[in-house]
């Protein structure tokens, strides 16, 4: 199935939207051309008329800054734990939302996520890859089309 | 009046027990549906339970309808927030019998408007006898 409403554009939209929503409101997310790997990824699966999965890659800085806006504290004093926690909670935003513009029925899965720069599946189609910089730190948010674990 | 937020991610929790207390709210928190519902059954009701979709152990729905069929539980106004924002999903969390529906990212004031829609807002009569 073709999926028109999954634009770069309209991830990139989306992305920034929840982002401001749940993150930051003041510091924009703004393009960048490459991110490098990035140190933790989240990721969610949409199952159904469509099969993929939406990840978000974090610099270890920008995880660790997202998180201490979340949880409204200097950082310091969270643990790995709440740092991948926040991590798999914007993206389960995110996707959830992007999620809405698939045809239904759709089903999302609960966020998994790991360290490294995992949204490179192996055997995925490869529908979006979009580099941001969030603070000078990298984040990615790509999108693979497949139904391979990440 | 007290709440009881039910979401598998502390940040979510902590997003919402931060916004709650900031309206007065007294706050309890669990990490699922199933553990949610021990402590419904535990008996200290909350005024109102409000609850995530996905989660291990028990979804929101599952909790949602648990509550539901319980005459001892039924009270308890139920709110569900999650990032499931089709209307198809909205439509079966009410039919379940959700009080409201709010969508992930959200904002202090769309659940100080949610809890006066519920009755359960400042000013709003609506009170919980313990």
């Amino acid at each position: 199935m073709t999926i028109d409403a999954l634009t770069d554009d309209v991830i990139a939209d989306i992305t920034r939207t929840m982002w401001a929503a749940i993150v930051d409101d003041s510091h924009d997310l703004e393009d960048a051309t490459s991110s490098g790997e990035g140190d933790l990824t989240a990721s969610v699966k949409i199952a159904g008329t469509w099969n993929g999965t939406f990840f978000i890659t974090l610099s270890a800085a920008a995880a660790r800054q997202a998180a201490a806006r979340m949880f409204a504290c200097d950082g310091a004093g969270l643990s790995d734990a709440d740092i991948r926690d926040a991590a798999g909670e914007i993206i389960n935003i995110i996707g959830g939302n992007l999620k809405a513009l698939l045809p239904p029925p759709v089903t999302l899965s609960l966020p998994h996520v790991a360290h490294g720069g995992a949204h490179a599946l192996e055997g995925a189609d490869v529908l979006s890859d979009m580099h941001f910089a969030w603070l000078d730190e990298p984040i990615i948010v790509a999108v693979r089309r497949g139904r391979r674990e990440p | 009046m007290k709440a009881l937020v039910v979401d598998d991610s502390r940040t979510m929790r902590s997003i919402l027990a931060r916004i709650l207390g900031d309206l007065g709210i007294d706050v309890e928190q669990a990490v699922d549906g199933k553990a949610a519902l021990e402590r419904l059954i535990a008996g200290d009701l909350p005024d109102i339970a409000l609850v995530d979709w996905h989660m291990p152990n028990m979804t929101g729905i599952e909790l949602l309808n648990e509550i539901r069929h319980r005459p001892e539980l039924s009270r308890v106004r139920v709110l569900m927030v999650t990032s499931e924002s089709e209307p198809d999903q909205i439509g079966i969390a009410l039919d379940a019998g959700a009080n409201e529906y709010l969508i992930k990212p959200f904002t202090p004031d769309a659940i100080a408007g949610k809890l006066e829609m519920i009755g359960l807002g400042e000013g709003s009569t609506a009170t919980t006898t313990w």
